[in-house]
């Protein structure tokens, strides 16, 4: 997943309610879970990102095989799940989407924000993130 | 809107590559089977509807970010 900082990565079936097809990654802090996801045509436009598996131990779905086709996925070691973080209400009450997760080819650097079936996750799970650390933690 | 009476196990078609067909019927809720080709995204309204909400409110600008981490 480190590999997958400072790319541009396209979208082609864009993002639920924003109108960007194209963006940078980039990692926010050697060592840290979270990252930034710059749109390239709208610099003012971006989210936090954070890596799920970092801070939620538990977490888990299939990646349904249509998905890995339109991504052109044939291999696990090209891909990377990273959920975005809202921070609009204040850090200290930020939440992080685990139900519609962007999971990315990082060798075709394509990308698409998956709807899970599974009711178990929610668009706002409550996030700590401990800036000092650049760390998230449950 | 075009509306259809259909009994379980029927089916409507869209179009000559979509497909809905009704699965199961209990009470108030209807379970639909769907085949469509890969490019059409399928969701179920409102979730889509909060995805869209969720995702337009979490946009932020790199500076906010760096500031938010930098305390």
């Amino acid at each position: 997943m480190e590999g997958a900082a400072g790319l541009t990565i396209s979208f082609p079936w864009g993002l639920p309610g924003l109108d960007y097809y194209e963006f940078t990654l980039s990692l926010l802090e050697e060592g840290s879970p979270f990252y930034f996801l710059q749109s390239t045509s709208q610099p003012e436009v971006g989210l936090l990102l954070v890596n799920p598996f970092a801070i939620f131990k538990d977490y888990e779905f299939e990646l349904a095989e249509e998905t890995a086709g339109l991504l052109r996925i044939s291999d696990q070691k090209q891909v990377a799940v990273l959920c975005t973080v809202n921070t609009s209400r204040g850090i200290e009450s930020a939440t992080v989407n685990l139900l519609a997760p962007i999971v990315i080819n990082t060798e075709h650097l394509l990308a698409k924000q998956v709807v899970l079936n599974d009711r178990k996750y929610s668009l706002r799970t409550p996030l700590a993130i401990n800036p000092g650390a650049g760390k998230g933690a449950r | 809107m075009l509306v259809l009476a259909r009994k379980k196990g029927q089916s409507v078609m869209i179009g000559r590559d979509i497909r809905i067909v009704v699965v199961e019927v209990a009470g108030e809720t209807v379970r639909l089977g769907i085949e469509a080709p890969h490019q059409f995204e399928i969701f179920r309204e409102e979730i889509y509807r909060e995805l869209r909400e969720e995702n337009a409110g979490a946009v932020t600008e790199a500076e906010k970010v760096m500031k938010m981490f930098k305390r």
